[in-house]
């Protein structure tokens, strides 16, 4: 047993580990402070969805504009509400291509995908936007809490019934 | 209980070998639960399936599958102290020990492409520290000329023969930590996990910090009853739970075999999957957060969450590029850390049973499972690039991958767990196996446990395999539509095909030789 114990690094070992990386961390954090290039990446397209509204909730209407486009007839804007998920639906507001703009009141919170194509179908530009609830959810927040409770509930009862148990054994055997 | 060293005592079976200490079976085995499968995979699998839709079923899983075969698993390796393969050889006979080979097998390939993916992952911290933040990347040899990044950064990676040397660099890393055992896996993951939970807390205070983070949260867990309503989204769940607690891998029973006498399996299966499903419900958290704080639309696709969404979400913090490229670092170490612990131990479950087995020196054995597992997981990566256009998959590797994955990740797992709990139930053993969980514990199954083993895991199981192939044979062979440049079309034709075929026939063939060796070794020993 002594062997292997020697083998293993002690807590203080752990600890020294951690505060390497953590020390890594931040001397990276300092070293790229000069040098590196913009962040951010570039659509680079000349065609822009615009939107009225930053922060976007289920029930409240919001306009999109499409900007940059030459010919409003020839392109089309469809949005997708929850897009690549299972529960992906398309969003019913119509494009009237003499307005150029779309009114929408978003009724799902989730991720929402609008995207203007040309006639053939080809994509010109693409937004994607966050729809808040219009609330705080109750049954989101129960299951947050009850999820949260039984996984470190769970983690903190069975180490407390293994401590508990150890416990037992070293009394049995003294 | 005396304890040796592995290091000087390299051919004993895994009954002789040393034991775990209780923080170390603990470090261990979440370390290798805790992988990709959660800081990317769960967060996919719960946008692809309805956020809150799929919290749910994914809780009714984790209780009523993933708990009791963990502690099925566990305790096979705690009783008979040896590998998954024997253990179930001692349990149920010849046709238990087929099912563990095939099993290892299976977890044969997805080590062989999860350490590719893990390569790319080594190359995307490379391109951390500059290159992937630039707003492109060139693409000689594609049908765009550039690519905004991270996914312009990945497809150049990935078209190239780099990857190779990073995988060559994961089996390295394999084969040192696995060589000494159960001491290296101790002594790796008692870095391991430690840092991985500190990363994760410092991702989770981030994303939740941020504006619109907390939106993402209720995304998460606001219960989508229309979504429930749907199979697949079940079937996702049950996927996910064999995955992220490494059940079916054969992994839980090789390190069941290395705990120690005392303690019970119940509590100690209730800690790692709390444990596990508690570092993805904060993975779960920080990376919805950050989706929903950039708006970022995750693909149904998992690689494409690993690789460009929550890269892009991370190029989007403010801060500016020290703190992209600092947060950059830390996902990648992050995901490096996770998927290394998971690959010991997959590693790890086939070293121990091919060692009793085939009487080899642990060094050797590790040696030439890291050697083939470098050959194997060249083959993931290959960089010809069969679809320019980035219709599909883009490189053979990639295209691969896709293919294996659907059969080993989606089929292998499920069907271990069923072949298992439905041959214990046969060999009527899962009651001897709860007695015997229940002799060392205070908290007691009951005969509830057999029935739920025995009967409910097995109808679940076989209605979720069964829905899934009615879908396969109505939907044609998965792979068959991928679309590829001229010159490549044949792979439509050939690849999806073969990669069926040899995921089943390569394990149904070494999993035959092996129970066969087996039994001529027992008969022999019988005669003598």
């Amino acid at each position: 047993m002594s062997s292997l114990r020697r083998s293993i690094p002690t807590p203080n070992s752990v600890v020294a580990w951690v505060a390497i990386l953590a020390v890594g961390f931040f001397v990276v954090l300092v070293v790229t402070v000069a040098g590196s290039t913009e962040a951010t990446p570039s659509s680079g397209q000349s065609i822009e969805i615009r939107v009225d509204s930053t922060l976007l909730h289920v029930g409240e209407p919001i306009r999109l504009e499409v900007s940059g486009a030459q010919w409003l007839d020839r392109i089309v804007l469809r949005g997708e509400s929850r897009p690549g998920s299972i529960g992906a639906q398309p969003i019913e507001a119509p494009w009237v291509p003499a307005r150029g703009f779309v009114d929408w009141t978003p009724t799902r919170a989730g991720l929402a995908r609008w995207v203007v194509t040309d006639l053939l179908g080809e994509t010109l530009a693409v937004r994607d936007l966050a729809i808040a609830p219009a609330g705080v959810p109750a049954s989101g927040v129960v299951i947050l809490l009850v999820a949260g409770g039984l996984l470190f509930g769970g983690a903190g009862l069975g180490l407390l019934a293994a401590s508990g148990q150890d416990q037992e054994m070293s009394d049995s055997n003294s | 209980m005396e304890i040796h060293d592995l290091q000087h005592d390299t051919k004993r079976p895994s009954g002789s070998d040393p034991r775990w200490s209780r923080l170390g079976f603990i470090l261990a085995a979440s370390g290798s639960a805790i992988g990709l499968g959660n800081v990317v995979f769960f967060p996919a699998n719960a946008y692809r399936f309805g956020g809150g839709g799929f919290y749910l079923p994914y809780l009714v899983a984790l209780l009523v599958v993933g708990v009791p075969l963990l502690i099925v698993e566990l305790a096979l390796g705690r009783e008979h102290r040896r590998a998954y393969p024997q253990a179930l050889r001692q349990t149920a006979g010849a046709p238990g020990e087929f099912i563990g080979w095939w099993a290892l097998f299976n977890t044969g390939f997805i080590a062989l492409y999860y350490v590719a993916i893990l390569g790319w992952v080594f190359g995307m911290l490379i391109g951390a520290l500059g290159p992937l933040w630039a707003p492109s990347t060139a693409l000689p040899g594609f049908a765009v000329d550039s690519l905004p990044n991270p996914g312009g950064y990945f497809f150049r990676m990935v078209s190239g023969w780099g990857p190779i040397v990073f995988i060559v660099a994961i089996w390295t890393a394999n084969a040192v930590i696995v060589r000494h055992g159960a001491a290296g896996i101790e002594r790796a993951t008692r870095i391991f996990v430690p840092s991985m939970w500190i990363l994760m807390l410092v991702l989770l205070i981030r994303g939740l910090t941020l504006p619109g983070g907390l939106d993402g949260v209720w995304y998460l867990f606001t219960p989508d009853w229309q979504s429930m309503a749907d199979v697949e989204v079940w079937k996702g769940a049950f996927s996910q739970i064999f995955f992220t607690l490494s059940i079916g891998f054969g992994v839980m029973t090789a390190y069941g075999a290395y705990l120690p006498d005392r303690g019970s399996q119940s509590q100690q299966a209730l800690l790692v999957a709390c444990l596990n499903c508690g570092f993805e419900y904060v993975a779960g958290i920080a990376v919805f957060a950050i989706l929903f704080a950039f708006a970022v639309v995750p693909q149904a696709s998992t690689l494409a969450m690993t690789f460009f969404i929550v890269p892009e979400g991370i190029a989007s913090l403010p801060g500016g590029p020290p703190v992209v490229t600092s947060f950059g670092l830390l996902f990648f170490t992050l995901l490096l850390l996770a998927g290394l612990s998971s690959t010991v131990s997959m590693v790890e479950a086939l070293a121990a049973a091919l060692r009793e087995t085939c009487n080899l020196s642990r060094g050797v054995t590790v040696a030439a499972i890291c050697a083939a597992g470098v050959v194997g997981s060249s083959l993931f990566v290959l960089p010809a690039i069969v679809d320019s256009g980035l219709e599909g998959n883009g490189t053979l590797g990639l295209t691969l991958l896709d293919l294996v994955d659907h059969w080993a990740f989606n089929y292998g797992l499920l069907f271990v767990g069923l072949s298992q709990t439905l041959l214990l139930a046969q060999r009527r053993r899962i009651a001897e196996l709860r007695q015997a969980v229940d002799s060392r514990s205070r908290w007691r199954l009951g005969p509830a446990f057999d029935w739920l083993v025995g009967r409910v895991i097995p109808a679940l199981l076989l209605a979720l395999i069964g829905w899934s192939l009615v879908n396969e044979v109505k939907g044609g062979l998965y792979g068959s539509d991928a679309a590829f440049d001229a010159g490549w079309t044949w792979l439509s034709q050939l690849a999806p095909g073969a990669a069926l075929a040899t995921w089943i026939l390569v394990p149904t063939a070494l999993a035959a030789w092996l129970t066969r060796r087996s039994n001529r070794r027992t008969c022999m020993e019988t005669s003598r």
